[in-house]
């Protein structure tokens, strides 16, 4: 799957997973980041497999 | 942004469509419709049951132009439209950020076109001679503390000049959690238990957070789903204050123990029940520029250095 990071990188991941999974993996706290699955807003614990596009938009503070 | 179809398990607990969101302290899984219902019913819920909005009440909304103003006003101009009690002005406060504030005072000016609100911007340059860029330049001091003091003023200035009973400001959940955290760390119990949604008659203009009962995490996701969300600056200043560590230790306690910042807002608000007598601090008028203060000189006049 490809993902594609806050900071616009991208990783690409061959396996199918949770996305939470998949983010503490990565190093990166769940909790931290709304996650957009091919287009569409979804909870995190929802799997992800190799044909999927993963974006992640930070919880930024302020506003 | 639309919901997704992934998978059978993740759909919503009220109609069976494609969820967005699991809720934190429920677990319930809901759809975009019915996420935006609920989260919109929580927040007027709040503003009921703390009886935040009387009729005749001119609201003075901070908005910044950034995601929790926004939701703020989106939420307040919804929830007027139905009851016709109290009006709204929106006023911004230009800081003097370079680099940062221009594109979300731009947001802001938008926003409030759009829905037709009586809109203000004001700045410390107006108001004190100077901007936060100046004030910190070259100085070892801490910008957001020094900005929150300023910005407080700029708004009680503001809600003077343009007649408003109350100030709304864009506090979410995860703020006043990490506030509870930062005063206990500060052993602040004054502040702890500091009430200022009733204000003092004569003195501080009642404050109300609408939104203290929406994490961050749910307001970004109502204002992707409501296509209101813009992806802007983050604050040039916001990696120097205590708050920052406290908000990523919180982050990963709530990961790994789901209910923390919930805790943490249960046990304030049991210790303000719990306590028949408040911590009173003494009040006085500042003797440079007569507002009201926890000393003989206001904070803000002992930043501006007017002593």
């Amino acid at each position: 799957m490809r993902i594609i990071l806050p900071d616009k990188s991208i990783k690409n991941i061959s396996s199918s997973a949770p996305i939470e999974e998949i983010l503490l993996g990565l190093g990166l706290n769940p909790a931290s980041f709304i996650v957009v699955k091919n287009g569409s807003v979804v909870p995190e614990d929802v799997s992800a497999g190799e044909d999927d596009e993963i974006k992640l938009i930070t919880i930024s503070h302020g506003g | 942004m639309s919901a997704s179809g992934t998978g059978s398990e993740n759909k919503c607990g009220l109609c069976g469509k494609p969820a967005v969101i699991r809720l934190s302290n429920s677990k319930i899984r809901l759809c975009s419709g019915h996420f935006i219902e609920e989260a919109e019913n929580r927040v007027y819920a709040h503003i009921r049951n703390n009886e935040m909005i009387s009729p005749g009440d001119r609201i003075l909304v901070g908005l910044s132009g950034g995601k929790d103003s926004t939701a703020l006003l989106l939420m307040l101009h919804s929830y007027l439209s139905d009851f016709k009690e109290a009006e709204l002005v929106a006023v911004t406060v230009d800081e003097g950020i370079s680099g940062y504030r221009e594109e979300t005072v731009e947001a802001a000016v938008n926003l409030a076109s759009e829905l037709g609100i009586e809109h203000h911007i004001i700045s410390f340059d107006e108001i004190f001679d100077t901007n936060l860029d100046k004030i910190v330049a070259g100085k070892d001091v801490r910008a957001c503390s020094v900005c929150g003091v300023l910005r407080r003023r700029a708004l009680i200035i503001a809600a003077k000049r343009f007649g408003a009973t109350k100030i709304a400001t864009g506090h979410n959940l995860d703020d006043e959690a990490q506030s509870v955290l930062m005063n206990l760390l500060r052993g602040d119990l004054p502040t702890l238990m500091q009430d200022t949604s009733s204000g003092y008659p004569g003195y501080f203009i009642p404050r109300i957070k609408p939104l203290s009962v929406l994490f961050e995490k749910e307001i970004i996701t109502y204002l992707l789903l409501r296509d209101f969300y813009r992806d802007l600056p983050e604050c040039p200043y916001a990696g120097t204050a205590m708050r920052l560590e406290v908000r990523i230790m919180l982050a990963e306690l709530e990961q790994r123990h789901p209910g923390t910042k919930g805790h943490l807002m249960k046990f304030q608000e049991t210790l303000k029940q719990s306590c028949s007598e408040k911590p009173k601090g003494k009040f006085y008028n500042c003797r440079i520029c007569g507002e009201i203060s926890s000393s003989e000189v206001c904070q803000v006049c002992r930043l501006l250095k007017h002593e």
